[in-house]
């Protein structure tokens, strides 16, 4: 179910502005399970990101009477999610401890030492290790409890905005100018943090999958 | 010719359909010769082929419960 500006979601909308419990429950069961995800990238408690959904709903809400279809529906409502728990985030790191928001840091250098450096004499800047095929991978095997769980685990220590850049656009699979327009990112800076997270994923999830392949 | 460092950094940028096209065919002509740049592509792929299989757990029921709740107060506004 896609609900986007104009045609049935006008319909749609029409129903949520009568009351009809039926249509908020359908609309919550599809996109609360994507809110709490993205909740959890900006603040640190299982109860706070409840809190930022709960929150991000009702002020959905209260400014459904002047949604104007501009953008569809999920994105509008990921664009409040994403503001409600930045504002909460912020109270958050005020409060806590700096080593609590260690997260906000990044200097991981994406591949560093994976290639020979420049004076080499033949193979400069070439591949200095085994690179294996991943495609050869069953897709129960790539798609497996033991992967998710590693997602998971490292969508934890991301840098915030690496986190939020690869859930809307990997996870949640929006497109990348939606993502830019809800994180207020230009189309460059988004590539750039999808390409150190997906990166740092690739590397997370390595020893799993080549374990997998027999390596 | 594009060097592994130049494609490892423009591989995001080749999967986001976004190089340029002498980007693009310099970047494929790479990968074609070596093994271990199109080794890299694939796990790029399988990366984000994983992370769209991550699956959707429900709310948790008390949140689910609570956002009822709170929209049938919402509609009992006038």
């Amino acid at each position: 179910m896609a609900y986007v500006a104009g045609g049935s979601s006008e319909t749609f909308l029409g129903r949520l502005l009568a009351g009809d419990e039926q249509a908020f429950a359908e609309l919550v069961r599809e996109h609360g399970p994507g809110m709490l995800r993205l909740a959890r990238v900006y603040v640190s408690s299982e109860a706070v990101a409840e809190e930022v959904v709960q929150e991000a709903w009702i002020s959905m809400l209260n400014a459904l009477p002047k949604f104007e279809g501009r953008s569809s529906l999920r994105s509008w409502l990921f664009t409040i999610l994403v503001n409600t728990a930045l504002k909460r985030g912020e109270r958050e790191r005020r409060s806590t401890p700096f080593s609590s928001v260690a997260r906000a840091g990044d200097d991981h250098q994406f591949d560093a030492g994976r290639f020979l450096d420049d004076g080499h004499a033949r193979w400069a800047r070439c591949w200095a290790t085994v690179v294996r095929r991943w495609d050869g991978l069953p897709e129960e095997q790539l798609l497996s409890t033991e992967t998710f769980d590693e997602i998971r685990r490292l969508v934890e220590q991301l840098p915030e905005n690496q986190a939020a850049v690869l859930m809307l656009r990997d996870v949640e699979q929006l497109d990348p100018d939606e993502v830019s327009e809800l994180l207020g990112v230009s189309r460059a800076n988004q590539r750039v943090l999808l390409h150190r997270a997906r990166g740092r994923m690739r590397d997370a999830l390595e020893p799993l999958l080549e374990r997998k392949l027999g390596g | 010719m594009l060097s592994c460092v130049d494609v490892a950094d423009r591989i995001t940028s080749y999967m986001e359909g976004e190089l340029g096209a002498g980007a693009r065919i310099a970047f494929e002509e790479h990968v074609v010769i070596c093994p271990p740049c199109r080794a890299r592509l694939t796990q790029l792929r399988a990366t984000r082929t994983a992370l769209g299989g991550v699956p959707s757990e429900p709310l948790p029921p008390g949140l689910e419960a609570r956002l009822l709740e709170a929209f049938r107060g919402w509609s009992r506004q006038p």
